[in-house]
């Protein structure tokens, strides 16, 4: 088995092919055959009800109470074998009263018996070694007489003709097979061509590589669509690489500033002669500095394990209700700083199986993320209900809303709408990409309708 | 420079295992600073040869050394029968690390990067572990704090704090005279053990509002910002 699946699929089409049209071929040859028997059957059967009647009329009851046939003798006995038909006659009571034979009656090897029955009966037999006949048998009537008659013909024409049709097939068949192995095997190549190309074109397909894409000749047929298919897989892990690169270049350029800031600082200190109260100022500055740089790095892994699928989900049934509840209190303050109006509304009594660490972070920085971009005296909704198996919780706000170019790459890390303002505020870009990580390993999703000077709508949407 | 004593009024002992030379050096000073007794190991082996030495009062040990590891030393103790506090340092702080560290008897888990301010309350903690009960009732200045009836007077004065509030300054006082770090905070007040929310700005808006209700109009000032730190409640005159 092992072997067979080893060969070339090119090899393995064509053998099939091969087989099949052998198992075709056989099958047409048994049904010819049998065709053939059952036409010469019957043309025989045909031919002895003929002779038959012809020898029923021919047959004169002699004046010796013998039967006779007036046509034996014209031949000479060595001619009966030429003859095309045979007979014999019996009587009622069984008795042979005159026979035709393919031998002379000297020679003559078989002893049939009498014709049994009253029925009119064909059949074959082997009425002397090597020759086998067709046999009609029928009562009949010779002058007054009842007899029984019983008609031969050779059928051996019959054999003949099959064996032919044998021989035939015997050396068909394996040009058949062979004929449509080539067919099977040229075809094959054929339509696997493109396969070799593709093969070779994937093979040249590195990570450096990405933009490349495999030739596709027809869309449309199966090793069009298996390209089409690829270059969809490389165009997904293209843009994904893509969007590693450019958050390890982000991720650099966000540790870099705070970075530079301590490095300067510390450089300052140690420049200048400072009395104790600036010393301890600058090093306080530096601490804030290195502050920032946990923050982010502590962003980064939450990141990375949100989306981390290879690590289980600690799930327990989480409270949505509660969860909204505890994530606007918390930051109640903030809201209460800008003079906004923090708003819940909870519809209780359901729970989705999650980890209520992860959900938790996740609805802190979308609230949050509202708090940030509405402005003061707005107003901010959290709004908790179920719909159908769906749990929904949504963060509306009177903010100045999100325009459609920025909408797709919001929840991107590191994306800024408004880069100068947000990194003023603190911000590192990731609250939004580390709440849709955390949603989407709970398999849910985050829906954002938002448009200019309407104010947006943060929608966590996950299967209860 | 102030001593710490234990039990016994002999100086605590600590025993600090860290191969990296400019922490060990770091904690070595900043534990000296506070008063703590301390020496040093650079290697597992050493740690290990330090530890059958001499007895010594708590451990600070790095989870990652060359020779033997953290864990290793671990267990090793607590195979001798030894219940001397342990707080493992470590870079790794999935749940499983957590829980193997705990596991192999280790009293107490930071993850670096860490705040010294943390490490110091958290040595604190272990040496206070058999120490007396938290008193109900705890006083800094003239400020007065009920834990059990969550009323807080200053100058004889009752003082309106939300909930939220009194919690927060009930902390600070457990840990007066001490730095406290958001962190601390955020995991101790707000049980909030994800670090990447932005509760440090919920924290910093807290305080400023604690810190206009205890400090507004006194001359004392008891709650100060630690810059790059966190906070801590002390009285310090303005000057």
């Amino acid at each position: 088995m092992s072997r067979w699946r080893g060969q070339t699929l090119t090899l393995r089409l064509a053998l099939w092919h091969a087989a099949a049209v052998l198992l075709v071929v056989l099958a047409l040859a048994l049904f010819v055959r049998q065709v053939i028997e059952r036409r010469l059957v019957v043309e025989l059967d045909r031919q002895l009800r003929i002779d038959f009647d012809i020898i029923e009329g021919q047959i004169e009851d002699a004046a010796d109470g013998k039967l006779h046939w007036p046509l034996r003798g014209a031949h000479g006995e060595e001619g009966y074998a030429r003859l095309a038909a045979w007979f014999e006659v019996w009587s009622e009571e069984g008795q042979l009263l005159l026979r035709h034979w393919p031998v002379p009656e000297t020679e003559a090897h078989a002893r049939p018996g009498p014709p049994s029955g009253q029925e009119l009966r064909f059949y074959s037999a082997e009425v002397e070694p090597g020759l086998v006949a067709r046999i009609m048998e029928r009562p009949g009537r010779v002058e007054h007489r009842d007899v029984r008659l019983r008609v031969l013909r050779d059928s051996s024409g019959l054999r003949r003709t099959q064996q032919e049709l044998v021989r035939v097939f015997l050396v068909g068949m394996p040009l058949a097979a062979l004929l449509a192995f080539g067919g099977g095997w040229l075809l094959a190549r054929r339509a696997l061509a493109p396969l070799a190309g593709m093969a070779a074109r994937a093979r040249e397909i590195t990570a450096r590589s990405l933009s490349q894409r495999l030739p596709v000749s027809n869309p449309h047929d199966e090793l069009g669509r298996l390209g089409t298919v690829f270059n969809e897989t490389l165009e997904r892990l293209e843009n994904s690489f893509d969007e590693l690169r450019r958050f390890a270049a982000d991720a650099s350029h966000e540790l870099r500033t705070p970075l530079t800031a301590l490095r300067v600082a510390g450089e300052v200190v140690l420049r200048d002669q400072r009395d104790s109260a600036q010393l301890r100022e600058t090093i306080g500055a530096m601490l804030e500095d290195a502050q920032r740089l946990q923050d982010l790095v502590e962003s980064l892994l939450a990141l990375a394990r949100a989306e981390a699928e290879a690590q289980p989900l600690q799930r327990t049934p989480v409270a949505c209700g509660v969860l909204a509840r505890e994530a606007a209190e918390n930051l109640r303050v903030l809201a209460e700083e800008k003079h906004q109006r923090l708003v819940v509304e909870v519809v209780d009594g359901f729970t989705v199986a999650g980890d209520a660490g992860l959900l938790r972070q996740a609805l802190l920085n979308i609230v949050h993320n509202a708090i940030r971009y509405t402005p003061a005296g707005g107003r901010i909704t959290v709004h908790c209900r179920r719909r159908q198996s769906e749990a929904l919780i949504e963060v509306e706000d009177t903010g100045k809303g999100i325009a459609p170019e920025h909408q797709g790459r919001l929840f991107e890390r590191f994306y800024r709408v408004d880069k100068a303002r947000s990194r003023a505020e603190g911000g590192a870009g990731l609250g939004l990409a580390i709440a849709r990580a955390a949603v989407e390993r709970h398999g849910g999703r985050i829906e954002l309708e938002s448009a200019p000077g309407k104010g947006s709508v943060f929608r966590i949407v996950l299967p209860v | 420079m102030e001593r710490r004593e234990g039990s016994l009024g002999v100086r605590v002992k600590i025993l600090v295992i860290e191969d990296d030379a400019r922490t060990a050096q770091a904690l070595r000073d900043g534990l000296r600073g506070e008063g703590f007794q301390v020496a040093v190991a650079r290697t597992g082996e050493e740690g290990s040869a330090a530890l059958s030495a001499e007895p010594c009062d708590l451990v600070v040990l790095d989870w990652m050394l060359p020779g033997r590891d953290g864990i290793e030393i671990l267990k090793a103790l607590r195979a001798q029968g030894r219940g001397t506090p342990v707080l493992l340092l470590t870079a790794r702080d999935t749940v499983e690390d957590r829980v193997l560290g705990l596991d192999s008897g280790a009293d107490d888990y930071l993850v670096k990067p860490f705040a010294l301010a943390e490490l110091l309350a958290r040595i604190r903690a272990l040496l206070r572990r058999s120490g007396p009960e938290k008193p109900l009732r705890c006083q800094v200045a003239d400020l007065v704090l009920d834990l059990e009836t969550r009323e807080v007077t200053q100058s004889g004065r009752a003082l309106s704090l939300t909930p939220r509030e009194f919690d927060l300054l009930a902390y600070l006082l457990r840990y007066h005279g001490q730095t406290v770090t958001r962190q601390m905070l955020a995991r101790d007040v707000w049980r909030e053990t994800h670090r990447s929310t932005p509760l440090d700005n919920v924290i910093d808006v807290h305080v400023a509002h604690l810190r206009c209700k205890v400090d507004e109009g006194h001359t004392t000032k008891l709650l100060h910002t630690v810059r790059g730190v966190g906070f801590v409640l002390r009285e310090e005159a303005t000057p």
